[in-house]
């Protein structure tokens, strides 16, 4: 049993001591030695480069020019990073290369040369495999030829990787990378497919679409980022890659400023986003580095959204709070780990905001069903008011005495009163069924309602209308309220005229309805159903959008009632 | 010869009842007066005898129908109800209106409510539940009391005096004769001028030389007629 416990204790002491002695994984190089122009030469590991200037490795600016590079390492550093695994040099870089180990080429990515058209251009990754036998004790020496001339464009730090490590293939090392971002990829992708969906089931909700267009963005820009870990490409498609990292990043932004402005701050959206687009745009021109200006072209519209959103929550629309945390999160993301964020926190975080934009969007799918259920019952219920009045004994069963009277005692008027009446049901029916009418259809009903009162009354009422400039739609029936209310509340024995004036000005209609003012004294307040009907009827029509108010004006009273056209 | 009030907001319905119960009447129609709303009826009403016809519409420019059954309270003629609104009709009758026509009427109609009006109050119609009447000052309106508030009836020369329970009264231009046969069997005609609610009375005192008075809970006395006693002791249960 001591024995045992002992044993265990060597174990884990050897462990440990392994642990200690584990071969390092690889090496950087602090400084390269650098020369402008061609010399066979200088691939030679003897090769005294001692008068070369010296640089970190990433300020290596092999563009416009032919140079070479030379970095030393002992050949017991390599031996200890080798512990028996093949090594790799990763020289990753906008540029064509050659490489040489202790004077022996072992490998090139496309041909350098003096001018663009002496250079071929070679992968932007690639991994060169050391020979084992060339490595030697005492200084080993890496010369790399190289130039670019083939960019297009001036970028800073054109070599992004010049370090040995144990050999693998650049793909995989690159992918390793990418994986959380292509898992996210899975779920954004969902996402496109869902909210554009959305939107071509119902292209009113323009809210799925910027959604969609969030996802699809983003998914593009995923493509072309992990572009690099699939494909091998010659250096020059770098910048391709590059501007079509940085649209789709500006898309992706703009995408989801957009949503949170329309789904949080609708009036708000013409200051934010152009402020959001200037910003992001001076971003991209201002800033260093093509890393840099996508991560500014994104934040600044992720700062928009999240003004957005908060300014939502100021309004208390439902969901902001929950936009306004997302989104504060993943700005605070690109500020306290800005070295991974555009490869994995940035997709990571887009997948998280499309899950709880999902659920988001399901409860808010069944809130809007439930008031589009409620909407309907709404419409049934108007619907059924408006027939019903028709029907009302007051009226229906009052007409049908006068009609017989009319019939017994001049056949003639009593075929017109048929007519008026016909036309007034046949015009309320059809009415019944619609949510608008035009205005010209509502005078059209008007005109038949005081048709058939006249004839009742034995008096003539009419109706003077202006002739509006256009046609414009109108819920039914309201204007026919207003008059069949001035009938309920005055005494007209004589011959009346009823005014109603029309008018669109700066897409706000207006129309006032007077009705002449003969006070009956023992009316009772009995205006509030038909009131009632032309209020829900506006409220069905334009939300909130409308107002009514009514009061006596020289011997009418005037009923106005104004919303903005649609 | 038998007068006609039609009260009645639309005229080509005025004029074809006019003509239908003229029609019905015959040789015993007399004026016609026409009253288009609440007010005109309120000042024609009381002028109309026990002779006259009432036609009066539930729905005169929106006034309310229980104020337009006033007009049948200040009045002796016999209503007909002729309303678009079914609905008022129990209501109508439960004020003591003979009928009640729906719109839109027939001749026919019209001829057999006239009938009825002119024949009285039918026995076996139900007991109204309502009596109406003016408060006793000058410029008192007319207010309808449940009948189980009314103690007694009081005949004065042409109208009736309403006596109710609190000791308030209201008179009306009914005649005692008229009220009786739409009060129900809880009210009982113990005198030519005095009809009496079961539920008020207090003694029956028999005194010398056949007289009798029944003393109300209401502290009021009110004579027995001599040829009544006995049919009023039966209804009593005394």
């Amino acid at each position: 049993m001591v024995r045992l416990i002992l044993t265990l204790i060597a174990l884990a002491l050897c462990a440990s001591a392994a642990a200690q002695d584990a071969p390092p994984q690889y090496h950087l190089f602090d400084k390269v030695a650098v020369m402008a122009g061609d010399n066979p030469d200088y691939a030679r590991p003897e090769f005294d480069d001692r008068g070369w200037e010296r640089f970190a490795p990433v300020d290596i600016e092999p563009q416009g020019r032919l140079i070479w590079v030379r970095a030393h390492i002992d050949g017991e550093r390599l031996t200890a990073l080798q512990a028996g695994r093949p090594l790799g040099f990763f020289l990753y870089a906008l540029a064509s290369r050659e490489v040489y180990f202790n004077g022996v080429s072992i490998g090139a990515a496309g041909a350098p040369g003096a001018t663009p058209a002496e250079e071929i251009p070679g992968a932007l990754d690639q991994v060169f495999y050391i020979p084992d036998r060339l490595i030697r004790p005492g200084d080993n020496v890496f010369a790399v030829r190289m130039s670019s001339h083939h960019l297009g464009a001036h970028v800073h730090n054109p070599v992004h990787a010049f370090h040995i490590a144990p050999y693998r293939d650049s793909a995989s090392a690159r992918l390793r990378v990418y994986v959380p971002a292509i898992a996210a990829g899975g779920a954004i992708a969902l996402g496109a497919i869902y909210f554009f969906g959305l939107f071509a089931a119902n292209r009113k909700n323009i809210t799925s679409l910027a959604l969609g267009l969030v996802a699809l963005a983003a998914l593009a820009q995923l493509g072309a980022e992990t572009w690099r870990a699939f494909d091998r490409y010659d250096y020059p498609l770098h910048m391709t890659r590059l501007y079509a990292i940085l649209a789709f990043a500006f898309l992706t932004g703009a995408a989801l400023a957009a949503y949170s402005c329309l789904r949080f701050a609708p009036r708000l959206a013409k200051f934010i986003l152009p402020a959001a687009a200037l910003l992001s745009l001076a971003g991209v021109v201002l800033a260093p580095g093509y890393d840099h200006k996508t991560a500014i072209a994104f934040l600044a519209f992720l700062l928009g959204a999240l003004a957005a959103a908060l300014a939502g929550l100021v309004a208390k629309r439902p969901g902001a709070a929950y936009a306004a945390l997302g989104f504060g999160a993943l700005l605070a993301a690109a500020f306290f780990a800005p070295w991974s964020f555009l490869d994995q926190i940035y997709y990571l975080g887009i997948a998280a905001l499309i899950v709880a934009l999902f659920i988001l969007q399901i409860r808010l799918l069944e809130t809007e069903r439930r008031a589009r259920q409620e909407a309907d019952l709404r419409a049934i219920r108007l619907r059924h008011e408006l027939l019903n009045r028709q029907i009302q004994p007051h009226f229906l069963m009052n007409t049908l005495t006068t009609l017989a009277e009319w019939i017994e005692s001049d056949p003639r008027t009593g075929v017109k009163m048929i007519d008026s009446l016909g036309g007034e049901m046949r015009l309320l029916y059809e009415m019944s069924e619609k949510s608008r009418v035009s205005f010209s259809e509502e005078i059209e009903l008007c005109r038949r309602h005081l048709e058939v009162m006249s004839l009742r009354a034995a008096a003539e009422f009419t109706l003077s209308v202006n002739e509006p400039a256009a046609d414009f739609p109108c819920p039914p029936a309201i204007l026919l309220t207003l008059i069949e209310n001035a009938f309920t509340h005055n005494e007209y024995r004589d011959d009346a005229v009823f005014e109603i004036r029309a008018a669109e000005t700066g897409g706000r209609v207006a129309i006032v309805c007077r009705t002449p003012m003969r006070r009956a004294e023992n009316t009772q307040n009995g205006a509030g159903a038909g009131l009632a009907y032309i209020r829900a009827r506006l409220a069905e029509a334009f939300d909130e959008d409308w107002s009514m108010n009514a009061g006596p004006e020289n011997g009418f009273w005037a009923t106005t009632i104004s919303w903005t056209a649609r | 010869m038998i007068d006609l009030l039609i009260v009645e907001d639309e005229p080509m319905a005025a004029q074809r009842l006019e003509r239908f119960a003229r029609e019905a009447l015959g040789p015993k129609a007399g004026d016609s007066g026409f009253a288009r709303s609440l007010q005109e009826a309120a000042k024609v009403a009381p002028r109309l005898t026990e002779k006259s016809i009432l036609f009066l519409d539930l729905n005169l420019f929106g006034a309310d129908g229980f104020e337009i059954l006033k007009i049948n309270a200040q009045t002796p003629a016999r209503t007909i109800v002729v309303s678009a609104d079914q609905s008022r009709a129990i209501e109508a009758f439960a004020h003591g209106v003979v009928d009640f026509v729906a719109k839109p009427f027939t001749k026919e109609r019209i001829a057999q409510a006239v009938g009825r009006a002119l024949a009285g109050r039918d026995p076996l119609a139900p007991p109204v539940e309502y009596i109406g009447g003016a408060g006793a000052k000058a410029d008192a309106g007319v207010e309808f009391a449940p009948l189980s508030e009314v103690a007694a009836l009081h005949g004065a020369d042409d109208y009736t005096e309403i006596e109710l329970a609190g000791g308030r009264r209201l008179l009306t231009r009914k005649s005692l004769q008229d009220l009786e046969t739409a009060l129900g069997p809880d009210f009982f005609r113990i005198h030519r001028s005095h009809i009496v609610n079961k539920a008020y009375v207090g003694k029956f005192l028999a005194f010398s030389g056949s007289r009798y008075q029944l003393t109300l809970t209401t502290g009021e006395n009110v004579p027995v007629g001599r040829s009544r006693a006995d049919d009023v002791r039966k209804w009593l249960g005394v």
